[in-house]
């Protein structure tokens, strides 16, 4: 089924601003064509696939798939009859076992409620998955999940598939199984990916890149040649930026002597049951220092970060904080430990919304006034995701803490954001600290004193 | 798509069973407890009638139809027997028996008797001596003499009466009330009434005919007290057309009483019922609210892939309505023990009366149902345009229940509401204001109310609604407790009362004050005399009083400080004896009169030793007038004064006369002297200016004319209420004292309470009331009332019971407590009362206990964080006990205030402030210990990610 997109805008609001989120984007899909959508963060992709599935409604623009105005048809049932999606997370229902979420694709189909049970156990058995159907999806690992989910979104024969990151979380032979099961679709069903994910180029038939809101930029697998699609009404984000108004003010400078050993991991191994993540892992991270750890989904970079900040417990192997041995210390002490020298960036944290930012931020608010203004008592629900995601960032360098463990510090922010993080860390870098940062962000990765590939250990 | 529906609320339901089972068991509760409250609304309604009626005397308490001898035959008696049994049959139990009664016949030595009949004798009685009667006829009768076994006993032959045996009745519905003898004179029973109506030996006594029917409890059980007494009021006019000679006699105030006490506890049951109602919807509500979130993600997750509205909607309400249902089940499961519990609890109904109206709790269920499932999609943009239909339904369903509960009052619906509002509103706002004091003291603690608020509201919402409803029950038990101690006060003021009996027997009729005091040793006794009276100058209508001469010495033994410090104020300022002259051991008393026509009779009024009055008719009509003195008048009684009247026979021709408009038979009037006073014929020496005894002008135009010496008293000092006390000009009250007698009283006191006077009283000296009140009518003064002071009230009370008083009015203060500590009203209300706030602490249990655990599961992200940010566990495990004991204190302070200001304005003046403060130590060592129990686990060691 064919997807033509005309002259597309949606805007929103975010606090006292109106953001646009997709400014007048022009995309044709052809009908069982694999079209493969990448970008940088905050470029609208997210946007575009609510779009698609209904979630969202235009603001300005027309969206039709197969002829027909998607304006005009029910949102339950464009996603029950045309368009099948998922997502990052995987899309389980966590009620239901994997079996009940695939029967519950069956029956909405039109199968019977027994019917759709056979079939869905049929389906699994056929996918490798017929030992967990009577699991839930909290109790399967990340692959499974993003499996059961997609086997879920197929199993209505949708007319469109699509996937937003769905190899996100995953390790590479859940990857591997993903992309297999996609390409096996391909053809038949009309197939949209989001993501940066190399492998799901070397199948896609073409792949555009979104750019602030648009097309900008669209080429064949294969082929080295990149058409510009729209070089004048896009906006190119420079190289390198000179340092703005509103950029975060500089964090308090920690005073800790370079080349310091400050960190210091001893064969470490992890391991999630009878899974092996890493072994013998081993660092020395020194003072002045920014390490970014860059391998592929499920290889352990967050439980790495976990370890090394004394929250979770390595299978085997010691950490070293100072000269202290944090696997000896207690939850509490560790806690200590951690107020004092270790300051944490967990992926996404939004665990705190209802509180202002002031009371948030607490001490630290009179010096940021100028970045926040009359904000300052919203409480952080009323931020969007990337500014929340800043605010935390702000908050951790603002305490001064020799040690710094972020996961994922710019997965939420824009380009120009990103940029800013970015000369921030490398400003608290030296100042002494350590900081050692999970990313794929392209920019971190040049700027790192050191890149850690966690899947070679 | 329906069964759809219900497998994806299944998965639901398997997911979250706890929430399931929270709701389930709740609800079962609370059909159980509205279950148990109508059980105790029936049992109570109908011992309130048994308990009007256990007041009464025994005549007093069944429906008794009477009437004159009216019937010309036996015909006709049989014919009104025969309309009486078929119109009284629902009306009362166990059929009528019937009497007949011919009075005060007097035998040929002039001893009093009353003769009767009634059917089935042998089964009415209890033979004390001689025989049952056997035969009777028209000239030969064979009776039972009951009472009057202490006087002279009745020789009833010339009547053909023969006295066989002696005995006392066993039924207490016969020759009782109005049928009931005089006390002292016996009452001669034949066996059947046909042949006693047939005897001509009686023919020219007055008699009465008497049909006695107990109450039917059973019909009022059936159709309610007030149908009932409806029945009996048609009943009343029917029988007042159809035959007028009848009269229907009924407990017709206590059984209003009864009624109006029903009425009243009905309301208050209903209003109970409502905050059990209240409590449970707020309970689900709040439940519902904690689910918002997981709902939303599963209605989310099912949006996603299609699912259609109509079944994510019915999934909706399937969920909840299961879990509803499933407790409906239980409750009806369990309520055929609700009578066995009640029954523990001292009630009696069954299961019928337990059942009654119970589609109102279905109506209240679904309307939780609605709520519930309104909530859940509240909020949520993509049920924006439906998300009204649940709430409108929950109003209906609403109204539906108030109006069938049967009150129609709107300010008994608004209770609930703002019994569920109010006070949530308040804790919600002060949980909100409050939770910023930790702004910057605690930071960690300000996060985790803050972040999680909705929950901490909810819990301090419930808290406050149970606090509320402990103080209101805990206010009331304590104002039932007062006002019963009151009331018994009321009732007896002293230790023990003794009043005039129903038949106008008068204590000192039976003995004197010594007599009252030698029951029991180191007993004192104090006469009372009560009259009506009345302010002058004010409209006699609006102010009638009690007016209440005591003996200041019975005031020092009363328990209120105030009451004794009136034994000074009512001392009397003069001297109190009553003068008059002592005729001593004589027997004869002769007066000697001037110008006294002989239609003018001649009456001495004497006061015995006992202190009671009496009056006795001189013989003669002439100047000289006699009056035998022995066997009629006490020695050494005084005599206190003569009074003057136109003789019966004189006046009735004057009034029949006048009533034809000829004045031919005159007002006498003129001027007349008591010459000379002999006792014996000894003169004795009466001073003309203490007696005024020498040409006194008279006027007999219907009234009595008293000659008597001056008792001359200063203006009594009296206490009065504050109405009273507020009418007192320059503090004097002028006082109507009956017969045309007015007097002045000094107000010395105001009390607002004085036990057994009413709202409006005057309190004074008793010899001081009687000095006033025997101007113009000595046999007035009489105390009609003693009160007791004992050292052994029970023991009191068994001696005066079988030492020949017992035809008085006895009560103790320890029995009047007793029985006003099981008035069905109090004790109803006050089981009621326990059953919601049972109810009510169970709730709070819950979602108290729960709070914590749910806590940790839900906010494990944000605890992860605070504890990521370097908070450690223990200070995670403190900040989260002190923001329960914190929503604890909001719920208690607030629940607290509200409560205190209802019982205040509502319930009661009284406040029990000890249990209280114990109830909320109880309640918060509770907490802190549940708090530690539930957090001590949290953050430990072994639950650390790869811990080993």
């Amino acid at each position: 089924m064919k997807i033509e997109i005309e002259d597309l805008f949606y805007l929103y609001e975010s606090g006292d601003e109106t953001v646009v989120a997709l400014r007048g984007l022009h995309l044709e899909v052809e009908s069982g064509e694999c079209l493969v959508i990448n970008g940088p963060n905050g470029s609208g992709k997210s946007t575009l696939v609510k779009l698609l599935t209904g979630f969202y409604r235009p603001t300005a623009g027309r969206i039709s798939i197969g002829g027909l105005d998607l304006a005009q048809i029910d949102p339950l049932r464009l996603r029950r009859e045309y368009v099948s999606s998922i997502d990052q997370g995987g899309n389980l229902i966590g009620e239901l076992t994997v079996l009940e979420n695939v029967a519950l694709a069956f029956t909405l189909a039109g199968k019977s409620v027994s019917q759709s049970r056979t079939l869905a156990g049929e389906l699994l058995d056929r996918h490798g998955l017929g030992e967990i159907f009577r699991r839930f999806p909290n109790e399967l690992s990340a692959g499974e999940r993003q499996l059961g989910s997609l086997l879920t979104a197929l199993a209505t024969n949708p007319k469109i598939l699509i996937a937003d990151e769905p190899s996100g979380e995953l390790d590479n032979q859940a990857a591997d199984a993903v992309y297999a099961l996609i390409k096996s679709v391909a053809g038949e069903t009309t197939v949209v990916l989001v993501t940066h994910d190399s492998r799901a180029e070397s199948f896609a038939d073409r792949v555009v890149r979104i750019r602030d809101g648009r097309i900008s930029e669209e080429w064949f697998p294969g082929e080295k040649e990149t058409s510009v699609i729209d070089p004048l009404g896009w906006m190119r984000v420079p190289d390198k930026q000179e340092p703005s108004s509103s950029r975060i003010p500089s964090a308090l400078r920690p005073v800790l002597a370079h080349e310091e050993v400050v960190l210091r991991a001893e064969h470490l191994d992890l391991r999630y049951g009878e899974k092996l993540i890493f072994r013998q892992f081993d660092l020395m991270a020194a003072a002045g220092e920014l390490i970014a750890l860059s391998s592929s989904s499920g290889t352990g970079k967050s439980s790495l970060l976990r370890i090394l900040a004394g929250i979770q417990n390595p299978s085997a192997g010691n950490v070293y904080i100072g000269e202290q041995l944090l696997t000896d210390l207690s939850r509490e002490d560790r806690a200590t430990l951690r107020k004092k020298s270790i300051g944490f960036l967990n992926q996404g944290d939004g665990a705190v919304a209802r509180i202002s930012l002031r009371d948030h931020l607490g001490s630290t608010a009179s010096e940021l006034m100028d970045s926040f203004g009359s904000r300052m008592n919203r409480p952080l629900s009323g931020f969007s995701g990337g500014e929340r995601a800043r605010i935390e960032l702000l908050k951790i360098l603002s305490e001064c803490r020799p040690i710094l463990l972020l996961d994922e510090p710019t997965s939420q922010l824009d380009e120009r954001r990103s940029q800013e993080v970015v000369e921030r860390l490398l400003d608290y870098v030296g100042a002494g600290a350590l900081v050692i940062a999970s990313t794929r962000d392209e920019t971190l990765l040049t700027r790192a004193d050191r890149i850690l590939d966690l899947s070679a250990t | 798509m329906r069964l759809l529906s219900w497998k994806l609320a299944y998965a639901r339901l398997r997911r979250y069973p706890l929430h399931a089972i929270s709701v389930a068991v709740v609800v079962a509760l609370a059909v159980i407890s509205l279950f148990t409250l109508q059980g105790i609304s029936h049992s109570s309604s109908n011992s309130l009638v048994t308990y009007a009626l256990s007041k009464l005397p025994g005549g007093d308490r069944a429906l008794t139809i009477s009437s004159n001898r009216i019937f010309t035959s036996n015909a006709e008696y049989s014919s009104i027997d025969r309309y009486l049994a078929k119109n009284l049959s629902g009306l009362t139990s166990a059929g009528l028996a019937r009497e007949v009664l011919y009075h005060e016949v007097s035998d040929s030595h002039g001893v009093g008797f009353y003769f009767g009949g009634v059917d089935a004798l042998v089964s009415r009685v209890h033979l004390k001596s001689g025989r049952l009667p056997a035969a009777c006829t028209p000239t030969r009768c064979e009776v039972l003499q009951v009472g009057g076994q202490n006087g002279a006993a009745p020789h009833p032959d010339s009547f053909g009466l023969i006295v066989v045996g002696v005995g006392e009745f066993t039924d207490n519905r016969i020759f009782t009330g109005t049928f009931a003898p005089s006390p002292g004179v016996p009452i001669l029973v034949a066996d059947g009434i046909a042949v006693v109506s047939s005897m001509p030996s009686v023919g020219n006594f007055q008699g009465s005919d008497g049909w006695i029917g107990e109450i039917n409890l059973k019909s009022i059980e059936r159709d309610g007290l007030e149908n009932y007494r409806n029945f009996i009021l048609a009943f009343e006019n029917k029988v007042s057309l159809d035959h007028r000679g009848l009269t229907l006699t009924w407990p017709s105030d206590a059984l209003a009483e009864a009624s109006d006490k029903s009425s009243a506890l009905v309301v208050r049951l209903v209003l109970l019922s409502y905050l059990v109602g209240a409590l449970l919807v707020a309970f689900l509500v709040l439940l519902s609210l904690r689910q918002k979130d997981q709902h939303f993600r599963y209605r989310s997750g099912l949006s996603r892939i299609g699912t259609p509205k109509k079944t994510l909607a019915e999934e909706l309400v399937i969920e909840n309505f299961v879990p509803l249902v499933f407790g409906l089940a239980i409750a009806v499961s369990f309520s055929p023990l609700i009578p066995h519990v009640l029954n523990v609890m001292h009630f009696h109904a069954d299961l019928t009366q337990i059942y009654h109206g119970w589609e109102r709790n279905f109506l209240l269920v679904f309307a939780a149902l609605a709520l519930t499932s309104g909530f859940a999609i509240l909020g949520d943009q993509a049920w924006l345009r439906r998300a009204w239909i649940p709430f409108l339904l929950a109003t209906g369903l609403l109204y539906a229940y108030f109006a069938a509960s049967g009150e129609h009052e709107p300010r008994v619906w608004a209770i609930p509401l703002l019994f569920a509002s109010m006070p949530v509103v308040l804790s919600y706002l002060a949980l909100r204001w409050l939770s910023v004091l930790w702004r910057r003291r605690s930071t960690n603690r300000y996060i985790l109310i803050r972040e999680n608020l909705g929950m901490w509201q909810g819990v301090a919402a419930i808290l406050t609604l149970t606090t509320l409803l402990a103080v209101i029950t805990l206010s009331f038990e304590s104002g039932i407790q007062k006002s019963v101690i009151i009331q018994a006060q009321d009732e007896v003021p002293l230790d023990v009362s003794v009043k005039t009996s129903a038949s106008l027997v008068r204590p000192f009729d039976l003995g004197g004050i010594t007599d009252y005091e030698h029951i029991l040793a180191g007993s004192s006794a104090y006469p009372v005399l009560r009259i009506g009276s009345s302010i002058r100058g004010q409209s006699t209508a609006a102010d009638s009083l009690s007016l209440i001469g005591v003996v200041p010495a019975s005031l020092a033994r009363m328990t209120s400080p105030d009451l004794q410090d009136l034994s000074t104020l009512i001392k009397p300022m003069s001297a109190m004896s009553e003068p008059g002259l002592n005729i001593g051991a004589g027997s004869r008393l002769d007066v000697k009169l001037a110008t006294v026509p002989k239609e003018i009779d001649l009456i001495g009024w004497f006061r015995t030793p006992r202190g009671m009055h009496t009056s006795v008719t001189f013989t003669g009509h002439g100047a000289l007038r006699t009056l035998l003195l022995r066997g009629r008048i006490p020695s050494d009684s005084i005599l206190v004064g003569f009074e003057l009247r136109e003789t019966s026979d004189y006046l009735s021709r004057r009034l029949h006369a006048q009533g034809e408009g000829s004045f031919s038979v005159p007002v006498l009037r003129g001027v007349a002297s008591i010459l000379k006073v002999s006792i014996d014929g000894r003169p004795q020496v009466l001073s003309n200016q203490e007696w005024h005894l020498i040409n006194f002008p008279y006027v007999f135009d219907g009234g009595r004319f008293f000659v008597r010496p001056i008792w001359q008293i200063s203006i009594p000092r009296v206490a009065v209420d504050p109405v009273t006390a507020a009418l007192a000009r320059n503090g004097v009250l002028t006082l109507a004292g009956g017969n045309s007698i007015d007097f002045q009283v000094r107000v010395g006191a105001v009390q607002n309470f004085f036990p057994s006077a009413g709202n409006r009283f005057v309190i004074m000296n008793i010899g001081e009331l009687q000095q006033v009140i025997s101007r113009n009518d000595p046999g007035a003064i009489d105390p009609i009332e003693v009160w007791v002071s004992t050292p052994n009230p029970v023991l009191y009370l068994d001696r005066v019971k079988s030492s020949g008083f017992h035809t008085l009015l006895i009560q103790s203060r320890t029995n009047a407590l007793k029985e006003f500590r099981v008035d069905p009203l109090n004790v109803g209300s006050d089981g009621s009362y326990k059953i919601a706030l049972l109810f009510a602490l169970v709730i709070a249990f819950i979602i108290h206990s729960t709070a914590l655990p749910l806590l940790r599961k839900e906010s494990a992200e944000l605890l992860f964080y605070l504890e990521v940010a370097g908070v450690g566990p223990s200070s995670l495990r403190k900040a989260l006990r002190k923001a329960l004991r914190f929503t604890l204190f909001i719920g208690i302070v607030v629940g607290f205030a509200i409560g205190l200001s209802v019982s205040r304005f509502y319930i009661s003046q009284s406040t029990p402030f000890m249990t209280m403060a114990l109830s909320v130590l109880a309640a918060v060592a509770l907490s802190e210990v549940g708090g530690y129990f539930f957090t001590r686990k949290f953050f430990a060691e072994s639950t650390m990610v790869g811990a080993s």
